[in-house]
């Protein structure tokens, strides 16, 4: 602590914006744990699942499907290149459970008796297993992520200790998110009357599994262009191009899935059909499937940091309009209502969101998340400069 | 410890395994057990329509089971209700039921379904279904998920979106309140049941005789000779689901 400037930070935009979205989505919470769920949503008997499942659940545990993947890339395949970007990695997945978590106890609509699915067991039920998937993988990650923060505090020996059982716990972690990831789509095989023939599909649990490293791999390329923006953090490229050519083989297999799982229900009309689930389809799948697919798969796009950003900004968008069309675009025209979140679902989701943000950029400065501890240091090149030289780096095909 | 000494350890516990399942096998043929019981409903559409506006089942299941009187749809609790034919038996109307049916509710309550969805679904067995056939609700089990309300393709699901108790004009003491976070639907009237009553709504339309209640597992019983006499539809029956209340139609 070197100064009263480290403790007060200077003003800026994102932070004022930051102080906002959380004083906002503070006062929706109040609203939401002092009324209930009929003053804090626009939910009804005929739509009893909205924003919060629809984007904090589904779209959370997507977005942090990109941990299993590079933790078993860097542990089970042994391809020690991606070691750099598994710390960022696991703390990305670590932050969308964390928001899952704390979104189910919105949702629910008696929060405090959570705990009941562990001992009053219903195995029947696809619910039962997510609720078991998100406890033990949200556990998995503590275990994974924790040898970073024991590591800055010095307890090595602990932080080693844990390091040992590393391989299984990235086991256990790919067995419990391939259950996870796929459960979120099992959820909607109940409902075949219910969800629009353009979604609706046996193979609901293998596209949302397919979709989910899709998009956490983008979310990857995402995460790591933003902390090169904010935190001037080294951009290995390199390997991001590695993982941009495997999420373009990825995003090709789902697609071909996703085409065969619509022509299986003979629903291929649905295609043409001039309705608003059809702009809803194909706003996903052309702008957040196939675009991605494309600027990914070309190598000329691909080796460029500006189209491999949107790129990637194009796969989460497109898994996100996804999770949002299975759950609330595709069971609109069924249950006869119309459904708009209200203010408060929406500050909450915003506010936890933008939790997620200032949780990953504090880890970044006082944990070791890129690399080993390194005290910031007050006499580093200045950042405008350090910015520009990576920029050039980039642009060498560095 | 040695494979021969692994082979031998897995070896005797199978055996004991096996030995446990025979025993259990074994007791389950033992003395009899009383007559099977298979509640269900049967619902004469023609005779609920000669009384037009009659809401007299749906007050008296109201009352005696404490559902509040809610006057936004969006929030509102109901056990039974009406709807018109085209959503109660979607994709079983012609052209011209319309017509016939214009403006004429059909009473629409829980099927106590043979397979129901809302029991696979739910992660805690806040809802089950009993060996008589009646799906029920532990209303302090539920964790207010709305699984159930999502699978449920009949719509007979409420959830306490608000506290209930100020909607209550009169409470009975004899069933329970809800509090707001749970769901809860028809339960047959289970508790009246276990009396040896009929259910509310049952009684309620004695003089119509528009809901016939009673044991399908008997052959004798009244729901059982009507539904082998009349030809009776039930709401959506290609999902599989079995329900367990049947509509006569004309």
């Amino acid at each position: 602590m070197n100064g009263a400037t480290r403790i007060w930070p200077r003003v800026t935009f994102w932070k004022v914006v930051f102080l906002a979205v959380v004083l906002a989505g503070s006062y929706a919470t109040a609203v939401r744990f002092l009324r209930g769920l009929g003053a804090s949503t626009a939910l009804s008997d005929q739509f009893p699942w909205g924003l919060w499942i629809g984007f904090d659940v589904l779209c959370g545990v997507g977005l942090a499907a990109g941990g299993f993947a590079i933790t078993a890339t860097v542990y089970l395949f042994h391809l020690e290149r991606f070691r750099p970007i598994v710390r960022p990695t696991v703390l990305t997945a670590y932050l969308g459970y964390l928001l899952v978590c704390t979104a189910l106890l919105y949702d629910l609509g008696r929060p405090y008796r959570i705990w009941h699915a562990i001992i009053m067991w219903n195995p029947h039920s696809v619910m039962f297993e997510v609720a078991w998937c998100v406890m033990l993988y949200s556990a998995v990650l503590t275990a994974e992520f924790l040898p970073v923060v024991l590591e800055r505090i010095g307890w090595t020996r602990p932080a080693e200790l844990i390091k040992k059982f590393s391989v299984p716990l990235v086991l256990l972690g790919v067995i419990l998110s391939t259950l996870h990831q796929s459960s979120l789509g099992s959820l909607f095989l109940i409902m075949p009357a219910k969800l629009h023939p353009l979604w609706y599909s046996p193979l609901l649990p293998v596209l949302f599994f397919l979709s989910a490293i899709g998009a956490g791999l983008g979310m990857v390329i995402f995460e790591s262009f933003l902390s090169w923006r904010a935190f001037r953090k080294r951009l290995e490229f390199d390997l991001l191009e590695d993982i941009a050519r495997t999420a373009a083989v990825v995003l090709a297999c789902y697609l071909v899935l996703r085409f065969e799982a619509i022509a299986a229900r003979g629903a291929l009309r649905h295609l043409i059909m001039p309705q608003a689930e059809t702009y809803y389809f194909w706003m996903e799948v052309a702008l957040g499937g196939l675009a991605p697919m494309l600027l990914f798969g070309i190598p000329r796009t691909r080796r460029n940091p500006q189209g491999m950003f949107l790129a990637a900004v194009l796969a989460v968008l497109g898994f996100v309009t996804n999770r949002l069309n299975v759950s609330i675009t595709g069971l609109a025209a069924s249950s006869g209502v119309n459904y708009f979140p209200k203010w408060t679902e929406i500050t909450v989701t915003l506010m936890l969101v933008a939790m997620g943000f200032a949780a990953f950029a504090l880890a970044v400065r006082f944990l070791p998340i890129y690399g080993p501890v390194t005290h910031a240091s007050p006499h580093a090149a200045p950042p405008e400069r350090q910015r520009r030289l990576h920029a050039e780096q980039i642009a060498a095909g560095d | 410890m040695t494979r021969k000494g692994f082979l031998g350890v897995t070896g005797i516990s199978a055996a004991v395994l096996a030995a446990r399942k025979l025993r259990s096998v074994f007791a389950a043929s033992g003395p009899a057990a009383s007559p099977p019981v298979r509640w269900a409903m049967v619902i004469d559409t023609q005779k609920c329509l000669k009384k037009a506006g009659c809401i007299d089942c749906i007050a008296a299941c109201h009352k005696v089971h404490n559902v509040p009187e809610i006057k936004d749809r969006a929030h509102e609790i109901k056990w039974v209700w009406k709807e018109p034919f085209k959503q109660a038996f979607p994709a079983q109307e012609t052209a011209y039921t319309e017509e016939a049916y214009k403006g004429k509710p059909f009473p629409v309550l829980c099927n106590h379904c043979d397979n129901p969805p809302c029991v696979r679904v739910c992660p805690t067995k806040a809802t089950w279904k009993r060996e008589d056939g009646l799906v029920m609700m532990d209303w302090h089990r539920c964790i207010g998920c709305r699984y159930c309300m999502a699978a449920c393709p009949y719509g007979s699901r409420s959830f306490n979106w608000v506290d209930p108790r100020p909607h209550l004009r009169r409470i009975d003491i004899e069933f329970p309140t809800r509090t707001k976070g749970v769901v809860e639907k028809c339960t047959f009237c289970a508790e009246r049941l276990a009396r040896g009553q009929a259910p509310a709504c049952v009684q309620a339309c004695k003089e119509q005789k528009a809901l016939v209640f009673g044991n399908l597992a008997d052959p004798d019983s009244d729901v059982s000779r009507l539904v082998r006499s009349r030809f009776t539809l039930r709401r959506k029956p290609g999902l599989g689901t079995n329900p367990e209340v049947y509509y006569i139609i004309g």
